[in-house]
């Protein structure tokens, strides 16, 4: 036993060296200037020097970005939990024929290529005079991210036994408190994960808020990207812009890890 | 399932439950892709305000064009090619991280975290470091061991590029799926796998009688999102290999976007969006509902 | 319970948060209303401009990333030396075309924007600069391409040129001290040169840079441009390999280009892999004198003086053959990379008057000429430059310019799929996928495919 769980461990080390050895480099090469990344990218740098760092976070306008970046994210991601998880339930447990269809209207818009809609979707809402406001761009985000969710959840309410709801609707619950109080307690996991899956899209999102919000309020993806020339980058500067922005991220997800561990103890309590 | 007789009470919990989702979703999504889809049919150039009206009908041109493109095809073919290898390798590798890290052993939340971070690097600065590896990494690598397979660059062949594509996918895409395994996982209460362990299941008839049966939901939306993802591809292919050499790895979301926003012909880049779009859909429709019916047997 | 209420107590504050700020912050005037503003949004605009408030001008991007800084700090010396426009950058965070394009169809067009070869699709809703002060100095030739029925829609912006960058230090060691570059006349003296770098210790002649777009834009130009010294004679050249009339490989210019790109590829340092190398490996090779010539432009120029401050640089033309009094072997591509041009369809004539009036200020006034020159590193094309460049490599272009010794950058005239095209086939080229013939066949098909 004691062998098998070392050569678990082993295979766990071997698989985190190939996840995080690209990851390695970005750090590395953010400490370095740009010449000498150039000359060598695998190198350790000459010196540890903060001055990338310094300078990324005036030139990203690091502040005013990552609260931008995370109002809206923030917000856009606890509407992507309440409303897919509620049409999830309506979908599921709502027994109509055109349920079936708008779900699988729903899993067909998920792989509309952006680019087939982009042009008429900047086209209408420049005509309403909805873009460049975090707003609307957080409705848009519901708009774009509510096939995902609801299909993610749809997959599990469908797991949870009916008797659950019938007992509660003998104790007198409607359809929402039956929602509110039996499924929702009962999705803690795959809300961790949605969670952090929208988290990550909408977060480094660059494509949306590009079109979205192309005058100020600019997000922490759009001003990484000031350091991209036409010719040749500013890769220590691009790096150091790039661990800054995914910092957060980061420490969201070591946060949401006791979420979903709470969640196994839920489980067996059940 | 629930069934309701008033017409009031349909209404209601349709409104209380969907109405706010449905119109975002109708509104934001489905209404601008039926309008780009209507402009296939036209002559529209992708400047004059669509309310302009300033264009004209072409009828099917803009498919007949986007039909008769051989590059169009060959990139679609590759992209099949390249979806079968990402969704196996995805799939397979995700599922045994997710089994690993919900094991008994010690340190699996850091593993968890490690496991997660490719998915933090995106764009540009994910094609520039594996550039690096494929290209000075690879060399070093030569230097040192003589492979005759690491003398040169990998992304300067059409065959090694495409590989290096894969595994960067891969590479990325698994993180992501282990998210979705672990929820799966650990949604399976543990009086059940106890049960089993005490009539005497082996690990392996456990995995495969106990526990896959009862992860199908995971299966399905782990599928369905790689299926996806890997069909739509993007940013990888043109921050990794830009579709060179010689545009041997150009996917079709790639040659799309260079027929609408590099080559400036709009129409036949939308019109080749909605064919690829209807191909897609077809699978991963056909996807879901297979895999749906598993989860009802 | 307590959770959800918190949540949602959290949500509503943040819509709260997102919606006032929404009220001050993004609801300043859509930048560039549309033909068919609605009243209220008009009004607003007079009544600003009768106010003395200052007309919003907006710019896409900041002419090039690489001088950001630059050009936002001389937009902010402008907005503070008058009181009637106010210059703002919109960033450009994607490709160019893409952007342009969704701006246009969300009715936020950009009141001033640079232009290459999608000038064409555009045209229609660009402003008439023929009666501007700056195209009544713009040098001659440099408005051609944006000159449509006899009318100017673009201000070029500066000139560029591309050819074989050489580091002085290194040439000068390979000659035995002091390399004339008026010495290179012929493709033999190119190959001589080169052999006298190779014969240095741990020197390489010449880095080729792989891109597409290096090949495809810049080493195929001259292929076009040497076909005539006579502007028509060239633009004939095109249309008759459009229509199928020209065979390649019997083609005088062809074989003396191809002869001398065999010649780059057998000299080339990453010859047993010539795909792999990228920009900055080019910039890196001969900024530290690694190699002695790369082929390049002269926006590479603040990359080598970054890598080799104290070095000196210059530009060769590409040889074309051994005679030196052919059209070609002499001269060096330089051309406008790209144009400033004003949007008519979408913005204000306040706006756009604006506009010409920053324009203006950058190439006729003593402060943005200033910036132009010393700030921005830029080449004058306008006869209203009094200072010069001060760098080497930009004063050897001039010079080059004045004495007419410059090949039209016939890549201008390219269909927007011309240099991807072409890139992939002196790719194949380049790693032997394909020989002269296969390139000449692949040329003549893909310009027997262009419509019209």
């Amino acid at each position: 036993m004691k062998i098998k769980l070392n050569f678990k461990f082993l295979l766990a080390v071997i698989f985190a060296i190939v996840y995080i050895f690209p990851f390695s480099l970005v750090l590395i090469n953010s400490f370095k200037e740009r010449v000498e990344i150039i000359a060598n990218p695998l190198k350790l740098p000459a010196e540890f020097s903060l001055t990338n760092y310094i300078t990324a976070y005036e030139r990203m306008d690091y502040a005013s970005a990552f609260f931008n970046s995370l109002i809206i994210t923030v917000t856009a991601v606890i509407v992507l939990i309440i409303f897919p998880s509620m049409l999830a339930y309506y979908l599921v447990r709502f027994n109509y024929r055109r349920n079936q269809i708008i779900f699988i209207i729903l899993i067909a818009s998920m792989i509309i290529p952006f680019q087939a809609l982009m042009i008429p979707f900047v086209s209408i809402y420049g005509k309403l005079d909805m873009l460049n406001s975090r707003l609307y761009l957080v409705y848009f985000y519901l708009g774009f991210g509510v096939a995902l969710s609801t299909f993610m959840y749809h997959g599990f309410i469908k797991s949870i036994p009916m008797a659950l709801d019938e007992s509660a609707t003998i104790e007198g619950a409607n359809k929402f408190q039956i929602y509110r109080h039996i499924i929702l307690p009962m999705l803690k996991p795959i809300t961790a994960t949605i969670v952090i899956l929208n988290s990550l899209w909408i977060w480094n999102d660059f494509l949306l808020p590009s079109l979205a919000l192309f005058q100020k309020s600019r997000t922490l993806p759009l001003s990484t990207f000031s350091f991209f020339g036409r010719f040749t980058t500013d890769f220590g500067l691009a790096m150091a812009g790039l661990v800054l922005s995914m910092l957060p991220i980061i420490i969201l997800y070591l946060a949401l890890q006791r979420q979903i561990i709470s969640g196994i103890s839920e489980g067996a309590v059940k | 399932m629930y069934t309701e007789k008033g017409l009031l009470d349909k209404l209601k919990s349709f409104a209380t439950f969907s109405f706010i989702p449905l119109f975002a979703f109708v509104t934001v999504l489905l209404i601008p892709f039926l309008v780009g889809f209507l402009l296939t049919f036209t002559d529209w150039n992708g400047i004059a305000a669509i309310s302009s009206l300033d264009y004209n009908w072409v009828g099917l041109k803009n498919y007949s064009v986007a039909f008769a493109d051989k590059d169009f095809w060959t990139a679609l073919l590759l992209t099949f090619k390249y979806v079968i290898l990402v969704v196996v390798f995805t799939n397979i590798i995700a599922f045994a991280i997710a089994l690993l890290v919900t094991s008994k052993l010690s340190g699996r939340n850091f593993f968890r975290s490690i496991f997660f971070v490719p998915n933090l690097i995106g764009g540009v600065v994910l094609g520039f470091i594996w550039v690096f590896i494929f290209s000075r990494f690879v060399e070093y690598i030569g230097d040192i061991t003589n492979l005759a397979a690491f003398q040169h660059s990998w992304l300067v062949d059409p065959d090694k590029a495409f590989i290096a594509l894969v595994i960067v996918s891969v590479w990325q895409l698994s993180g992501y799926m282990m998210l979705i395994y672990i929820a799966g996982l650990v949604g399976i209460p543990n009086d059940i796998i106890e049960a089993s362990s005490i009539d005497g299941a082996s690990p392996w008839q456990r995995l495969r009688h106990i526990v896959m049966p009862l992860m199908i939901p995971a299966f399905t939306i782990s599928l369905f999102l790689t299926l996806r993802n890997s069909f739509m591809a993007f940013d990888v292919n043109l921050a990794l290999t830009g579709g060179g050499p010689f545009r041997s790895t150009e996917l079709v979301t790639l040659h799309i976007y260079n027929e609408a926003f590099r080559f400036q012909n709009y129409g036949d880049g939308q019109a080749k969006a909605v064919i690829l779009f209807v191909i897609v859909a077809t699978i991963a429709i056909i996807q879901v509902l297979a895999t749906n019916r598993l989860e009802r047997t | 319970m307590k959770k959800l209420v918190v949540g949602f107590l959290f949500l509503l504050l943040a819509l709260t948060v997102i919606g006032c700020s929404g009220g001050t912050a993004d609801t300043t005037p859509a930048p560039a209303v549309s033909d068919t503003a609605s009243p209220a949004a008009t009004t607003q605009e007079t009544t600003a401009a009768q106010s003395g408030e200052k007309v919003q001008v907006t710019i896409l991007g900041t002419l090039k990333p690489e001088i950001a800084a630059q050009v936002e700090a001389a937009i902010a010396t402008y907005n503070a030396a008058q009181d009637k426009y106010e210059v703002v950058s919109i960033p450009l965070d994607t490709n160019p075309v893409e952007k342009m394009t969704t701006l246009y169809a969300s009715g936020n067009a950009p009141t001033i924007m640079g232009m290459g070869q999608e000038f064409a699709q555009f045209q229609q809703n660009l402003l008439d600069l023929t009666d501007a002060e700056f195209s009544k100095h713009a040098l001659p030739g440099t408005q051609d391409p944006v000159t449509v029925n006899g009318r100017v829609y673009g201000m070029p912006l500066t000139v560029e040129a591309f050819g074989l960058l050489y580091n002085k230090s290194v040439l000068d060691a390979a000659v035995g001290g002091g390399f004339d570059p008026n010495s290179m006349q012929t493709r033999s003296d190119l190959q001589a040169l080169m052999d006298q770098i190779n014969a240095l210790d741990g020197k390489t002649a010449l880095h080729l840079s792989p891109m597409d777009w290096s090949l495809g834009a810049h080493v195929t130009n001259l292929l076009f441009a040497p076909q005539s010294a006579e502007r028509d004679e060239r633009l004939q050249f095109m249309e008759d390999l459009k229509a199928g009339n020209v065979a390649l490989m019997d083609n005088e210019v062809f074989t003396g280009w191809a002869d001398t790109f065999d010649l780059l590829k057998e000299y080339n340092v990453n010859a047993a892999s010539p795909l792999s190398a990228d920009y900055d490996q080019g910039a890196l090779a001969l900024g530290s004198g690694e190699v002695g010539l790369w082929f390049m432009g002269n926006w590479a120029f603040p990359q080598l003086s970054e890598i080799g401050p104290d070095t000196e640089f210059g530009i060769l033309p590409y040889p074309i053959g051994d005679d030196p009094t052919t059209y070609g072997n002499t001269q060096i591509s330089i051309g406008v990379p790209f144009y400033m041009v004003i949007d008519a369809s979408q913005s204000t004539p306040e706006e756009q008057q604006g506009a010409i009036d920053f324009l203006n200020w950058l190439v006729t006034d003593a402060t943005g000429q200033d910036y132009y020159i010393n700030q921005f590193k830029f080449i004058p094309v306008f006869d209203t430059f009094t200072t010069r460049p001060t760098d080497s490599m930009s004063q050897q272009i001039l010079n080059y310019l004045e004495n007419g010794r410059s090949l039209e950058w016939m890549n201008s005239l390219y269909p927007p799929d011309g240099w991807p095209t072409m890139g992939v086939s002196m790719q194949k080229y380049l790693t032997n996928t394909i020989d002269r013939a296969g390139l000449a066949e692949e040329f003549t098909d893909y310009w027997q495919g262009v419509d019209k």
